[in-house]
């Protein structure tokens, strides 16, 4: 028997003008874990309320179609009596924390409480469901004091508490680093093996690759193709609906039209399967033809000379900075970077390491307890923030942090407006933007209607309508869709191009590589690496791979122009 | 949706809740330095999307818990003011006035009448004549004719206030001046006979200022009350006003007072009162 | 700003929130029953020793005065200086500075019923934490719903404080500037709204993660947090009780004439 049954769903929202399910069906057997992709806007989330029973109880609408999960008909009861029969983790974690236990063990334990599962019962699935999420550790520690992949890991670990047979997960890895999604894809593999059915929607593709057994496309409502990731994530249609393919996929597509990657061989579609095939392509060459492989594998990477462009004038000076917090804890140590016009930086490293005390450095928002910065030729202790925001904008993580406005084009003028430009400057600044980033045709649009992706392409438009020299974003691509990184990394070559300088603060380690040419290493407060990616040394390569991982393309050796 | 259909504190409910009393404590905060207070936009904002009685526990709540584990001690005692507010914007809640869009010159006229009925009551304080039953009022009438351009000088001020500033939300500056009075009037006994007419914030410079007219020192936190509540309370509701007239439909459906207002807008126009 | 329970393992901090609070009432009772100097200098004495008891005297002292301090010279200013209620009798006088009597005994008055009240509620608030003050509530019938609304709005007030440091950041990262009086009043918009606006947009996920986790289920509930309580702390409650109401009797009735 299936563990998730619809037939011909169709869902429309209250005051929609179109469905966000339509005609769907399909059947998840127990113990199974498909993978659900598909653009923003394509249902995804709609797909997963279903299956959790909001749809149409919580969320109002027309429905029609027959949803059984767990042996029970979602549409005909209360979210509250089908918990016991699936659980959902939604993909901001913050909000999903109860708020009302002080402590990681009683949090887990709140659903347990209204359940009313017995004491000593709950102890014993609360110690389990934080043993399996790895935070024993943190058992005693307040959520709010979590950092956001643990706080992510944290309410998957309250709904596992509740054993429901049926997990849905809705984009569970858009607050987690590299190294906790594959924690993460370890632990659902081990729930199924203990006949848990799992459905999860995620923009990562090459994740879901690696997990999934089955992967479903959905666009504008409708599966339009599932099968096994190796079948699905090498499907052309992919492409044309603006889903894109794995980076792997990508990777090996570019390696094969080169001659490294066989034409009988079918493509990979996980890292994996790229660097298996990689490797084997390698010693097949080794056996036959060995010179001509032998120069690929010593230089994998083009020499090119450092990038830098000595003509221009750096705009941003940071010289010894040291920064304490009022607590005492010395954020930076010793500091020293110069940002040149036309450069692409990438500031990387672990949580914590100071990177967002450097960028509030940028622009005057914390001024440095000892060293200097020097925005064009302002000196940041002295110059006002509002001083500074001309030269250097920066756009935040939290995007809920700045958007107010209206509609998207109020939301673009603010900034200009602050800066004091004419009203015809403003409207060209915003128009500019608007057509950058390619939100002309929502510009009328409320913010908080458009989907997550667009809505941070919309902040980052409401900086780049300053017309900064030096654009800084942070997390730029976190909950972006493929479409949605393609245009940020036009944007970025575009404005390098005009000689603005970009600053890119990401745990996306394969963006950084696509879109930016100088990685900077942030660890302790500290510079540790600051060097072209054309330029790193193997040495260099090895400290990357150990803080924060290396690119896809450069552990596969594969040239930059792949990427 | 569910929580419609329930009612009362359904998850919507409980969800919004602890967000708006959040609200209160924090903005009350940062504004601290100003002569406002605006401590109760969340217990407002509470009572303008789900109705009076949810806005006065909103209201409630929020004192208590400044109070208890924040540690203000003043704010525990004028709880049931609080709860007031909240019931009064949930009653202007339902009357829509957060939903509807005035003309600006009803603002200007409003806040200019506003600003004569303070100047008047201001004005009878500072002429009053001290005397063994408490200070002797002067008419009214007199004051008016005495000092005409004064006045008129309110008017215009309380009219270009309402013009630029209130701007189209009219009817919600009307209600938040209105609740301004009432909470000032509930408020003054505690504040004179607890804590001796003063609360620690700026506005106590009002009450000594009062006080020299030889006003006791409940009619002095009367007057003094009188005169920043509503300006403070209008504030608030006109804050509450620009965020829901800037909220999304998609987001102002999910709650119960706006669906009425919203969703008539559409559908059954013609007796809006929408100008 | 955050909650200010400190833990800690004095007997104070062991006793059960109830018992606790039945002391804070009976020291409310006696702040505005008897407004005697002398009483409520008694009273102070108590809350003082007790404090000293839980191991917290200095965090109570600063903390009353970082609280009470603006009020305090407001009204010592107000009520001693400048406008005592009837000037009948001067306390002392300097060439530039009379003080009277009559509005010196009154702000006493006040500035007393005001330390015990702190007092006792910091007192309370520090050896209490307040999951565990609410789940005794709740013990003697607060609703669910509202000790739900209490705790969690508990937790988001530093959450709040912080997310409006980040707000303010991100709109002056935006040329937004908030120096001088005027300014500060029209950036209340862009400060506030985001806060509000972002706020309403989560309502809806925290709504849906209370029903995801069962809070509106029927049936029985269970609790995770156990409360020690004893017989004597329960005899204490009831007794404690009984004498404020018969404080508050003899206020109106055998003491009517002599306050």
């Amino acid at each position: 028997m299936s563990a998730i049954s619809l037939r011909d769903i169709t869902f429309t929202y209250v005051e929609a003008a179109r469905p966000a399910l339509s005609n769907l069906s399909l059947d998840v057997p127990q113990g199974q874990i498909i993978g659900v992709v598909g653009a923003a806007g394509a249902g995804k989330t709609t797909l997963c309320a279903l299956c959790a029973g909001f749809v149409p109880n919580f969320y109002q609408g027309d429905f029609s179609g027959v949803a059984i999960v767990d042996g029970q008909n979602v549409v005909e009861q209360q979210v509250a009596d089908l918990v016991r029969h699936v659980g959902l983790v939604s993909s901001d974690a913050f909000s999903q924390i109860s708020g009302a236990r002080f402590t990681v063990f009683e949090e887990v334990a709140f659903g347990l409480e209204n359940l009313g599962v017995p004491r000593a019962e709950m102890i014993e699935r609360v110690e389990w469901a934080l043993q399996v999420t790895h935070l024993q550790d943190l058992r005693d520690r307040s959520p709010y004091a979590l950092s956001g992949g643990q706080q992510q890991r944290l309410v998957i670990a309250a709904t596992l508490a509740m054993r429901p047979p049926v997990l849905v997960l809705d984009e569970p890895t858009a607050q987690l680093d590299p190294h906790t999604t594959e924690q993460l894809a370890d632990l659902l593999r081990e729930l199924t093996h203990n006949g848990t059915t799992i459905l999860f929607a995620e923009q990562r593709l090459e994740w879901a690759a690696e997990l999934a057994e089955r992967i479903a496309v959905l666009h504008e409502g409708r599966i339009v193709t599932e099968g096994a990731p190796q079948d699905v994530f090498t499907d052309t249609r992919l492409l044309d609906l603006g889903i894109g393919w794995p980076r792997p996929t990508l990777l090996a597509l570019h390696a094969r039209d080169a001659g490294l990657w066989p034409r009988e061989r079918p493509l990979p579609v996980t890292t994996k399967g790229l660097l298996e095939g990689l490797s084997a392509t390698k010693d097949e060459r080794r056996r036959t033809d060995v010179g001509q492989i032998e120069d690929r594998d010593v230089h994998p990477l083009p020499a090119h000379p450092l990038t830098r462009l000595p003509a221009h004038e750096a705009i941003v000076h940071v010289e010894h900075v040291r920064f304490a917090y009022p607590g005492g804890v010395e954020a930076l140590r010793g500091v020293s970077l110069a940002i040149e016009a036309g450069e692409r930086v990438a500031l990387v490293g672990p949580n914590g390491a100071g990177k967002s005390t450097l960028v509030r450095h940028l622009n005057g928002l914390l001024k440095p307890s000892a060293g200097q910065v020097r925005v064009a030729d302002l000196d940041t202790r002295t110059a006002t923030v509002a001083r500074c925001a001309r030269h250097v904008g920066i756009v935040f993580q939290n995007i809920r942090n700045q958007l107010f406005a209206r509609t998207v084009r109020d939301e673009l003028r603010f900034g200009p407006r602050n800066l004091g430009y004419s009203a015809a400057q403003i409207e060209s600044l915003v128009d500019h933007s608007l057509d950058a980033l390619g939100l002309r045709d929502v510009a009328d649009t409320h913010p908080y209607d458009l989907p997550l992706p667009l809505r941070r392409l919309v902040a980052i438009a409401a900086v780049l309508a300053m017309d900064t020299e030096v654009l800084v974003l942070d997390e730029p691509t976190a909950g972006l869709d493929t479409a949605a990184v393609a245009r940020l990394t036009a944007l970025i070559h575009d404005l390098a191009a005009q000689g603005k300088s970009v600053v890119v603060v990401s745990h996306d380690l394969d963006f950084c590589y696509e879109a930016l040419q100088r990685i900077v290493l942030v660890k302790d407060g500290m510079i540790h690496l600051d060097s072209a990616w054309d330029a790193l040394t193997s040495d260099q390569r090895a400290l990357l791979d150990e803080t924060v991982t290396l690119p896809i393309a450069i552990r596969a050796g594969l040239p930059r122009s792949f990427a | 949706m569910v929580a419609s259909r329930r009612g009362g504190l359904n998850s919507t409910a409980l969800a919004l809740i602890p967000v708006a009393i959040a609200i209160n404590i924090v903005v009350g905060q940062i504004v601290t330095g100003t002569p406002l207070y605006l401590d109760s936009i969340g217990t407002v904002l509470v009572g303008a999307l789900f109705g009076p009685w949810l806005g006065l526990l909103t209201g409630i709540l929020s004192n208590v818990l400044w109070t208890f584990p924040f540690g203000n001690p003043v704010s525990i005692w004028f709880f049931y003011v609080a709860g007031v507010i909240g019931l009064l914007a949930g009653f202007a809640g339902r009357a829509g006035v957060f939903y509807r869009v005035s003309p600006r010159w009803l603002s200007a006229i409003v806040v200019g009448i506003f600003a004569c009925a303070l100047t008047l009551f201001v004005m009878a304080f500072l002429n009053a004549t001290p005397s063994d039953n408490g200070p002797l009022l002067p008419n009214a009438a007199d004051l008016v004719s005495q000092q005409p351009l004064l006045f008129l000088i309110a008017f215009v001020i309380g009219a270009a206030l309402g013009y630029f500033v209130l701007e189209r939300a009219g009817y919600a500056g009307l209600a938040g001046l209105l609740t301004g009075v009432v909470a000032a009037i509930l408020s003054a006994p505690m504040a004179a006979y607890y804590f001796g007419g003063v609360t620690g914030s700026g506005t106590d410079l009002l009450v000594a200022a009062f006080r020299a007219s030889g006003a006791s020192i409940l009619q002095s936190t009367l007057a003094q009350g009188t005169v920043s509540d509503p300006f403070d309370k209008m504030t608030s509701f006109l804050l509450v006003w620009l965020i829901i007239q800037a909220l999304p439909r998609r987001i102002l459906l999910r709650f119960p007072v706006p669906r009425a207002f919203v969703r008539g807008e559409r559908s059954d126009a013609p007796d809006s009162t929408r100008v | 700003m955050q909650s200010i329970y400190s833990a800690g393992t004095s007997p104070l901090h062991r006793l059960h929130p109830l018992t606790k609070l039945a002391g804070f009432l009976l020291v409310v009772g006696v702040a505005f029953v008897l407004p005697v100097l002398a009483v409520q200098a008694l009273a102070l004495l108590c809350v003082a020793i007790s404090a000293a008891v839980a191991g917290v005297p200095g965090r109570v002292a600063r903390m009353s005065l970082v609280i009470l301090l603006p009020l305090l010279v407001s009204l010592f200013v107000i009520q001693g200086l400048l406008f005592p209620p009837t000037r009948t009798t001067m306390l002392f006088e300097t060439p530039w500075l009379t003080i009277w009597a009559d509005g010196f005994l009154f702000a006493l008055g006040v500035l007393l019923r005001l330390l015990l009240l702190t007092w006792g509620v910091l007192l309370v608030l520090i050896t209490t934490h307040p999951a565990d003050l609410v789940a005794a509530l709740e013990g003697i019938g607060l609703p669910r719903a509202v000790g739900y609304v209490l705790l969690v709005a508990i937790q988001l007030v530093p959450d709040m404080s912080a997310r409006a440091t980040a707000i303010l950041e991100a709109q002056r990262s935006r040329g937004l500037n908030t120096d001088g009086f005027v300014r500060r009043i029209r950036s209340l918009v862009p400060l506030i709204g985001p806060l509000i606006v972002g706020a309403l947009a989560d309502v809806e996920e925290r709504a849906m993660a209370l029903e995801e986790r069962a809070f509106t289920a029927s049936g029985p509930k269970t609790t995770l947090r156990e409360l020690a309580d004893s017989g004597a702390q329960r005899v204490a409650r009831v007794g404690l009780m009984i004498v404020l109401v018969a404080l508050i009797v003899a206020r109106f009735t055998v003491l009517r004439g002599l306050l």
